[in-house]
């Protein structure tokens, strides 16, 4: 009985697809050809495709496990650091030396933020306590202080 | 628990940049979109943009299952 429950546990956990995302990554860097930006984008690219589905897949649609946290702040760290060094690498081509190759500085840089609007979300150094505050502050609050409808077409 | 519209506006940009079959392009828009309206919440509830985000990080799943969205994993239509 304990043993089934702690193999169903450790099944859970598995970090069997935050593997798949890493070996992605571990790839990506182990690239020797640093001047094929094209090529790397794309790679890096599904990287982060991988990457967004298995966070999909356990964090969002179910309450991650610790291990979760951990394997998803790796990913997301390589992914940003490797964003950041095609910007870098992007920034040495002219946007016309770039377009050519059917990439944009811009496109790279939207990514990097969102990523790192991810590290921020799951691993800010946030007290919990203040969490606890500004989820009262924000869904505990009277419908006349309900901020007014934002909502539009995307 | 009540969701406050803004917020909500925050979570339905999120999932537009999460679409697999979103068009890269439309990344630098949806993110500047994005931190505008973080931005425009942090001034709201007081608070910087890194607690805002870790506040409603663990509100996204529960905006996509009481909005009934698509899964994003599966092609959209």
């Amino acid at each position: 009985m304990t043993e089934t429950l702690r193999q169903t546990q450790f099944n859970e956990i598995s970090p069997t697809d935050w593997d798949f995302v890493n070996s992605l990554l571990h790839d990506l860097q182990a690239e020797e050809d640093r001047e094929q930006i094209a090529s790397l984008f794309g790679q890096w690219r599904l990287s982060i495709k991988a990457f967004r589905r298995v966070e999909e897949r356990r964090m969002i649609r179910n309450t991650p496990e610790p291990l979760d946290l951990m394997c998803h702040k790796v990913c997301v760290t390589n992914l940003m650091s490797f964003g950041t060094t095609l910007l870098v690498c992007a920034n040495e081509h002219s946007d016309d030396e770039l377009a050519q190759h059917s990439l944009r500085k811009d496109i790279i840089d939207a990514l990097v933020k969102d990523l790192h609007n991810t590290l921020d979300e799951w691993h800010g150094q946030v007290p919990d306590g203040r969490i606890e505050e500004l989820k009262q502050r924000i869904f505990d609050a009277p419908p006349e202080l309900n901020l007014k409808d934002t909502r539009a077409k995307v | 628990m009540p969701r406050p519209s803004l917020i909500s506006r925050i979570h339905e940009l999120k999932y537009e940049m999460r679409r697999a079959r979103l068009n890269p392009s439309e990344m630098p828009r949806l993110v500047s979109e994005y931190d505008a309206r973080v931005l425009e919440a942090c001034v709201s509830y007081s608070c910087s943009k890194a607690e805002l985000l870790r506040t409603i990080a663990s509100d996204f799943g529960k905006w996509i299952r009481d909005e009934k969205m698509p899964p994003l994993e599966e092609p959209q239509s």
